[in-house]
C-alpha cells in the first residue's frame, strides 16, 4: 500500500528526516513512536505534502506520489487526520464532512456517506449544523477523523491523535481507531502515546532523531526494554 | 522560482526609476546663480548677432504623465505649434528657435528639478512653463535665481510673479479673473444670492479670493461656501446643501473634469442655479463630458472662440488642422507664451537682461491667440481684456468681453 | 437638506465600493497579498467596456431606430465583455505573479503589485489605448427607470448601479455558498494547507476567486465610468487605497464585512461632506474612519479573531 524510500526532509539548514525507509501494508495498523521533536509530526506531512523531501520516494500503491499535488494525492485515497484535528473552524460540522469528501462528486453519495458518519458518531450528528469552532477539543478530533473516512480512503494517516485531549477522551479516540481497524481501514498512526497506539495496531517502528531505529510487531514493542523504558513509561 | 522574484524586484525597481525621473538633481541654493550664466546679463544686447548661428533654445515643461496630462499635452501642442509657425517664418531674426521640453507630472519636485535641468545642463535662454500653479510655483524660483525669464503660460496663483523681477505672466492673474467674475454675476446676470465652490488649491483657493473681494463691492451675498478635492467625482452631498441654500448663481472654481461632473450632477438632482466657471473649464473636453448638460454655463476665461483677431482664428485652425482636435484654452495661453517669447527675443537679443526690457516695453501686442496684450504691469502681469464665454449648442461662445480698466487691470 | 436623497445617494457609492473591495478581499482571504494591481483591473474594466460599447454602438443602430435603445443594448453587450476580459485579466495576474510570488515574504508579492498597477496604467495613458484625456461613457441609466418618491429620487444610472450589484452579489453569493467549488473555496480561505489535503486544487480555488473579484471590479470599472460619464487611465488612484480601507474595515477577508464597510464608508462620506463640509477631504475621512475603527475594533467590523 505505502512504500517510503530512503526519505530525507530539511527544513533549510536543519535535517528532520534521515533516510527513512518503512512500508505500510494492505489493511494493516502501523504505528510510529517517537519522542517530541523526533521527526513524526514531519514523516506525516512529508506523506500529505505539506513537506517536499530532499531525497528518496514515496509509493502509494505502486504509484510514485513524492512530487505529486497535495489535492491529487486526496484523489488516490490518502486521507489524514492532522496534528489538532485542524477543522475548517467557521464551517459547520455538515460542512466540514462534505469537505472531506470533496473529491467525490455525486451528491448523493457524499449525503449517504455523511449518515454513515453520523452512525460512527452520534455527538456530531446532533451539532451537525454547528460551527466546528464551537465543538469541544474531543469533538473536533472526531470531527477530524469522520472528515478522513468521508473519502473511504484506502490509507489514513493519523498525526498524535491524543495530543492535548483529556485521559478519557484519548481513550474514547482509541476505541474508534480500534473499530476503524477491526472493520479493515489501512492505518498509519504517529504517536508519542505508545501505549494506547501499540493497542491498535499490528506493527510499530521507533524515530529517533529521524531516523528510524527500531521495527517490530506491536507485541514484540510492547515488550522491548527499550520502549517500555522511552516510550511505556515503565 | 528565483528567477519570478527577480523579475518582480525588476518590475519594482523599474517603477521607482519612472516615478523618479527625471532623478533630483540638488543644486544648494547659495550656488544656484550659475556662474557660467552671470557673465552673460552684463553683454551688450545680441540683437545684431549674425543670422546663421545656431538654434535658441527655449526650455518648456508641462505635465505630459499624471491625472492633469491631457492639459499638459495641449500645452505642449500648442508651443510646438507656434515654434513651428515662428520658424516657418524665418525663426528670430534668422535663428531658428528650438523647443526643448520636459515632464513635470503635474508635482512640483519634479517641475523644480526639470527647471534645474532646463537651466544647468540644456542652456536654455529663457522658459516657460505650460503647467499649473503648483508646479510653476515651484519652478519659479529656481529660474529666478539663475538670472533667467520665465513667462507662466497659464497658471494663475499671485504668487507666481512676486518670485521676482524674472518671472512674468501670460494668463489673467487668479485675483482679476476672480472679479470679472463677480462683476459678471452682479452686472450681467443680475444676481444677489452666490454659492462658491472651490477647489482646494492654489489655482481655486486665489480665485475664489479674488472673486469674494470684488463680490462685496458689487453687492453680492455669499451665502454658502464649501471646499472639495481635486478630481472629485461626488458632489451630490454638497449639491443637496446648495438646493437647500437656493442661491441665484453657484461660482464654482475648478478643471474641465471636476466641472463636467459637477454640472451634470447638478442637472441630474434638479440644481437650477446658473453656474459661473472660470478658464478651468475651458476645453473641449468640458462639453465632450457633460454633454448636454454643458449648455448654459458662463465661464471667464482667456481665449474667445469668436474672436475676429487674426492670430486667434489661425491659432484655432492651424491647431485643429495638425492635431485632429479643437483647441483649448490652455493651448492658447502656451502658443501666446511662445509669441510673446519670441517677440521679445526679436526686440531685445537673447539675454536676460534684453528679454525683460522687450517685455517691458510691449505694447497693444496682437500676435497672440488670447490677446490683445496691452502692456505688463510693474509687477510683470498683463493687462489684458478678459473674455466671458457660454455654452451655446455644444460650443463655447462670447457672453461677454470685459475690457474696463477698473476691473481687468491687476 | 433631504437626508433621505443623501441617503439614496451614498448606498448608490456604497454599490460601486463593494464592487470594487470584494475581490480584494476575496484574493487576501486566501493569499494573504494585498493586491493593489487590482485598482488596474478596475480601470482596465472600464477600458474595455468603454471600447466595447463604441464599438458595438454603431452596429446597433441601423437596427433600432432609436439611438436611446442603441446605446442601451451597446451597453449591456459591453458589461460582461468588459467583466470577462477582467476576469480573464485578473486570472492571469495570479497565474503570471502572484503564483510564484506566493509564500516568500508577503513584501514581494506587494511590490510586484505596485509596479503592476503602474504598469497598467502607464499602458492605459499610451494614446493607442485611453490616452491621457478622459473619455465619456454616455450609456446613461442603460434602460432603467428612473425613480421617484417625496422624499429622494433615484436616477437610471444609480438604478443600474443598483441593480447590476444586487445581481452580482447573489450570483458571487451562489457560487461561493452553494457550489462545490464554492465550499472549496471557503475551506481553502480558512486553511488552503488542510484545503489541499482533502482534495480541494487549490490553484483552481485561486485561480476562480481572482477571476470572480477581478470580474467584479470591471463591472466596478463599467459602472463608475457610466455613473461619471467619464473613463481615464488614472481612475484607479483613488479605488487602489479607499478598496483597503473597506477591505481593512470589514476585517480582512470577510465578505459580508467588506459589504457592511462599503456602506459605512460611503454614508459617513456623504454625511461628512453634507455636514461637516470643508473641515477634510473626504479621502481622509475614509482613513479618519478607518483608525478610529482598528483603535476600538482592531479585526475589523466582521473580522475573525
Amino acid at each position: 500500500m505505502l512504500q517510503v524510500e530512503n526519505l530525507d526532509v530539511h527544513y533549510g539548514h536543519i535535517q528532520a528526516l534521515r533516510d527513512v525507509s518503512f512500508a505500510v501494508n494492505d489493511n494493516e495498523g502501523v504505528a510510529v513512536l517517537g519522542a517530541n521533536g523526533a521527526g513524526k509530526s514531519t514523516l506525516i506531512k512529508t506523506l500529505i505534502g505539506w513537506n517536499t523531501p530532499s531525497r528518496g520516494r514515496i509509493l502509494f500503491d505502486g504509484k510514485d506520489i513524492t512530487r505529486l499535488p497535495i489535492w491529487d494525492r486526496a484523489a488516490l485515497g490518502l486521507a489524514v487526520v492532522p496534528e489538532s484535528g485542524r477543522v475548517f473552524r467557521d464551517l459547520t460540522v455538515t460542512q466540514n464532512l462534505e469537505l472531506g469528501a470533496y473529491t467525490e462528486k455525486h451528491r448523493a453519495t457524499i449525503q449517504q456517506r455523511a449518515r454513515e458518519m453520523f452512525d460512527l458518531f452520534p455527538v456530531l450528528n446532533e451539532r451537525k449544523h454547528q460551527i466546528a469552532k464551537t465543538l469541544s477539543g474531543g469533538e473536533q478530533q472526531m470531527l477530524a477523523i469522520a472528515r478522513a473516512l468521508m473519502t473511504r480512503p484506502k490509507l489514513l494517516l493519523i498525526d498524535e491523535v491524543s495530543m492535548g485531549l483529556m485521559p478519557i477522551l484519548v481513550k474514547r479516540v482509541f476505541e474508534v481507531i480500534g473499530q476503524l481497524r477491526a472493520s479493515g481501514v489501512t492505518i498509519l498512526l504517529v504517536e508519542q502515546n505508545a501505549y494506547e497506539a501499540l493497542q491498535v495496531v499490528e506493527r510499530g517502528y521507533v524515530l529517533e532523531n529521524g531516523k528510524i531505529v527500531l521495527n517490530d510487531t506491536a507485541s514484540e514493542l510492547t515488550q522491548n526494554p527499550r520502549v517500555k523504558a522511552a516510550y511505556l513509561g515503565g | 522560482m528565483k528567477k519570478f522574484a527577480m523579475l518582480a524586484w525588476l518590475v519594482a525597481l523599474a517603477v521607482l526609476v519612472v516615478s523618479c525621473a527625471p532623478a533630483p538633481t540638488p543644486v544648494p541654493p547659495t550656488k544656484a546663480p550659475e556662474p557660467t550664466k552671470a557673465p552673460e546679463p552684463t553683454k551688450a544686447p545680441e540683437a545684431t548677432k549674425p543670422p546663421s548661428a545656431g538654434p535658441i533654445k527655449i526650455g518648456f515643461f508641462s505635465p505630459l504623465t499624471g491625472p492633469t496630462a491631457a492639459d499638459g499635452q495641449s500645452a505642449f501642442n500648442s508651443a510646438k505649434l507656434a515654434v513651428k509657425l515662428i520658424n516657418d517664418a524665418g525663426g528670430i531674426n534668422g535663428a531658428p528657435l528650438q523647443l526643448i521640453n520636459y515632464d513635470d507630472a503635474g508635482k512640483p519636485d519634479q517641475a523644480a528639478s526639470v527647471a534645474r535641468k532646463l537651466i544647468e545642463s540644456d542652456k536654455v535662454v529663457a522658459a516657460i512653463s505650460g503647467a499649473y500653479s503648483g508646479p510653476t510655483r515651484a519652478a519659479a524660483p529656481v529660474f529666478q535665481q539663475a538670472g533667467m525669464v520665465m513667462l507662466s503660460a497659464y497658471a494663475i496663483h499671485p504668487e507666481i510673479t512676486k518670485v521676482g523681477d524674472k518671472i512674468f505672466r501670460i494668463g489673467t492673474l487668479a485675483d482679476v479673473q476672480g472679479k470679472v467674475g463677480a462683476e459678471l454675476v452682479a452686472k450681467n446676470l443680475k444676481a444677489k444670492k452666490v454659492a462658491i465652490l472651490t477647489i482646494d488649491n492654489d489655482y481655486g483657493v486665489s480665485l475664489t479670493a479674488g472673486f469674494k473681494a470684488h463680490a462685496l463691492k458689487v453687492g453680492l451675498e455669499i451665502i454658502f461656501e464649501q471646499k472639495y478635492s481635486f478630481g472629485e467625482k461626488d458632489f451630490r452631498p454638497i449639491i443637496e446643501k446648495i438646493k437647500a441654500a437656493n442661491p441665484d448663481v453657484v461660482y464654482a472654481t475648478g478643471y474641465y473634469a471636476e466641472a463636467s461632473t459637477l454640472v451634470s450632477q447638478a442637472k441630474d438632482a434638479g440644481l437650477k442655479a446658473q453656474i459661473v466657471g472660470q478658464e478651468g473649464y475651458d476645453s473641449p473636453q468640458f462639453i465632450k463630458l457633460a454633454g448636454a448638460n454643458s449648455e448654459g454655463v458662463i465661464i471667464t476665461t482667456d481665449l474667445n472662440r469668436d474672436s475676429k483677431e487674426a492670430m486667434t482664428q489661425k491659432f484655432l485652425t492651424e491647431y485643429k488642422k495638425a492635431y485632429n482636435e479643437d483647441a483649448d484654452m490652455v493651448g492658447a495661453s502656451a502658443f501666446d507664451a511662445v509669441q510673446v517669447l519670441a517677440y521679445a527675443m526679436k526686440t531685445g537679443g537673447t539675454t536676460t537682461d534684453g528679454i525683460i526690457k522687450a517685455l517691458k516695453g510691449l505694447k497693444d501686442f496682437k500676435d497672440c491667440a488670447t490677446g490683445p496684450f496691452l502692456r505688463y504691469t510693474a509687477d510683470r502681469e498683463l493687462v489684458r481684456p478678459v473674455s466671458s464665454q457660454i455654452v451655446k449648442g455644444g460650443a463655447f461662445h462670447l457672453y461677454q468681453e470685459f475690457t474696463d480698466p477698473a476691473v481687468t487691470t491687476p | 437638506m433631504s437626508i433621505a436623497q443623501n441617503l439614496s445617494n451614498a448606498m448608490v457609492l456604497a454599490s460601486t465600493y463593494i464592487l470594487i473591495a470584494i475581490g480584494l478581499t476575496m484574493v487576501y482571504g486566501v493569499l494573504k497579498v494585498l493586491h493593489v494591481a487590482h485598482a488596474g483591473v478596475y480601470a482596465s474594466g472600464a477600458f474595455v467596456g468603454l471600447g466595447a460599447f463604441n464599438f458595438v454602438r454603431p452596429f446597433c443602430t441601423p437596427t433600432l431606430e432609436d439611438a436611446r435603445l442603441a446605446s442601451n443594448l451597446a451597453f449591456w453587450i459591453s458589461l460582461p465583455i468588459a467583466m470577462i476580459v477582467s476576469g480573464v485579466m485578473g486570472a492571469l495576474i495570479y497565474l503570471l505573479i502572484y503564483r510564484y510570488t506566493w509564500g516568500k515574504s508577503p513584501t514581494i508579492s506587494l511590490v510586484a503589485s505596485v509596479g503592476l498597477f503602474t504598469l497598467i496604467q502607464d499602458l492605459l495613458q499610451k494614446p493607442f489605448l485611453l490616452g491621457p484625456r478622459q473619455q465619456p461613457y454616455p450609456a446613461g441609466g442603460a434602460g432603467m427607470p428612473r425613480i421617484e418618491t417625496p422624499w429622494f429620487m433615484i436616477t437610471p444610472t444609480q438604478v443600474l448601479i443598483l441593480f447590476v450589484t444586487l445581481i452580482l452579489l447573489a450570483i458571487v453569493y451562489v457560487i461561493l455558498n452553494r457550489t462545490r467549488i464554492g465550499l472549496g473555496w471557503q475551506a481553502a480561505s480558512l486553511d488552503p494547507e488542510m484545503a489541499a489535503a482533502v482534495g480541494v486544487n487549490v490553484t483552481h480555488v485561486i485561480v476562480l476567486n481572482f477571476f470572480l473579484g477581478s470580474m467584479l471590479a470591471g463591472a466596478a470599472g463599467v459602472l463608475v465610468g457610466v455613473y461619471d460619464n467619464m473613463v481615464f487611465s488614472t481612475m484607479g488612484d483613488v479605488p487602489s487605497y479607499k478598496a483597503f480601507v473597506v477591505v481593512v474595515l470589514g476585517g480582512l477577508g470577510s465578505v459580508p464585512g467588506t459589504i457592511v464597510a462599503s456602506i459605512v464608508l460611503a454614508v459617513t462620506e456623504t454625511f461628512m461632506v453634507a455636514f461637516a463640509g470643508s473641515l477634510m477631504p473626504r479621502d481622509a475621512i475614509a482613513f479618519l474612519v478607518l483608525i478610529l475603527l482598528l483603535m476600538f475594533r482592531p479585526r475589523g467590523l466582521l473580522g475573525r479573531a
